[in-house]
């Protein structure tokens, strides 16, 4: 038995939750699924039902792929990931149109897309047909809190800056003032990429820490 | 041949679970999102013909005898009421804009736009969607069908957001063609 192994299913579990949200986040260490990232940040609002619906389909995905995963033959798992997952896609795209419209709206295509996401496709791939349910749950919560996160940052600098004020619901929650001068290019896509490339040096930064200390 | 058999088996039956849980979902939203689509359209029907009481829609069988041609599938007339008296007419258009189909409400009565709401869209945050803004709907009023409604002829594009502009303009003109043949 290895020193892993005697720790427990538990404690590996948490290590791959940790995982998804710093170590291997998404979008700031692995880079996939940033085409929806750069284009739904442009709103907060946008950005916490994005986050959502990954991280449901994610998870939803996670688990059943790791429960069939013994019964799925090797050469057509592929396809079954890809019904499963755009099943689950279908199913938060009914949801949200019931029950949250004008969000819907907003995001137009970019939930339907969920289904090419690479990080869903990749995390059923690379972790929940090979391991267990209880640690597939952890690594999709994990990566899809990473996702999340990462896009609450980037949704909240690109419109606060971009618009000068943060609206949430149709209400103004937040102003910068009038004195402000919006940078509209923090709603176009060089902004997206340059408050994404500062998020990628903080993480940097956060790692060497951690390495040295 | 036994292997084969199996991958077309599990295949099959990961479809048709997959298939009936989509049909259920569907079933089980469909009502809400009609219901939540009619909420909107009605409010908008309100704000875009203020005179009008009550709104009847006009249906599509209707339509088609007075010789009108629907942009889209989507769209839809109803006529304004005010007790019995009509009370002009409301349309609910599909203009194509930057970030998608946006949907518009335009009230006419008289033979002159009353109002123009905006029901949905998805113009960029900050760029696009300034065409959306009083500042800019505000030259729609009081067009009649014999205006061009053109951007560039007799209306301003915001700067920025010249697509969205254009795509607005756009369904305000089908509104006014669509009541120029009731």
């Amino acid at each position: 038995m290895t020193t892993e192994q005697k720790k427990g299913i538990f404690w590996l579990a948490y290590k791959d939750f940790k995982a998804g949200i710093l170590m291997d986040n998404p979008l700031l260490v692995l880079a996939v699924g940033l085409c929806s990232a750069l284009a739904v940040s442009t709103r907060f609002e946008n950005t916490i039902f994005m986050g959502v619906a990954a991280t449901f389909v994610l998870v939803c995905s996670n688990t059943l792929i790791s429960l069939i995963r013994k019964q799925v033959p090797n050469q057509i798992r592929i396809p079954i990931f890809i019904v499963i997952i755009a099943s689950f896609v279908t199913i938060v795209d009914l949801v949200m149109k019931g029950y949250f419209i004008s969000a819907y709206e907003r995001l137009g295509v970019w939930i339907p897309l969920i289904v090419v996401n690479c990080i869903i496709l990749g995390r059923a791939e690379a972790f929940a047909y090979n391991n267990n349910i209880t640690r597939s749950i952890a690594d999709g919560l994990g990566m899809g809190a990473g996702f999340t996160l990462v896009l609450l940052i980037m949704g909240f600098v690109r419109e606060l800056f971009g618009t000068g004020k943060l609206v949430l619901f149709d209400k103004t929650v937040f102003s910068l003032g009038s004195a402000f001068q919006p940078a509209q290019i923090f709603i176009l896509f060089p902004g997206a990429f340059i408050v994404f490339g500062f998020l990628i040096g903080f993480l940097n930064i956060i790692k060497e820490r951690t390495n040295n200390g | 041949m036994r292997d084969n058999l199996r991958v077309g088996l599990v295949l099959m039956i990961v479809c048709l679970v997959a298939a009936a849980s989509l049909g259920l979902t569907y079933v089980l939203t469909k009502n809400q999102i009609d219901k939540q689509i009619k909420i909107r359209q009605d409010a908008g029907n309100i704000k875009a013909l203020s005179v009008a009481k009550t709104f009847k829609r006009i249906d599509v069988a209707q339509i088609k005898k007075r010789g009108i041609k629907l942009d889209n599938e989507q769209d839809k007339i109803f006529q304004g009421l005010n007790g019995s008296k009509s009370a002009g007419y409301t349309f609910i258009v599909h203009p194509r804009g930057y970030g998608g189909i946006m949907e518009i409400a335009v009230g006419i009565n008289g033979g002159e736009v009353k109002g123009v709401v905006v029901i949905s869209n998805a113009e960029t945050l900050g760029l696009g969607d300034q065409a959306l803004e009083p500042v800019f709907i505000k030259q729609f009023i009081g067009r009649t069908p014999k205006d061009k409604v053109e951007v560039k002829k007799d209306i301003d594009a915001v700067s920025g957001a010249t697509i969205s502009s254009k795509g607005l303009t756009k369904g305000v003109r089908t509104a006014l063609d669509y009541y120029k043949k009731l």
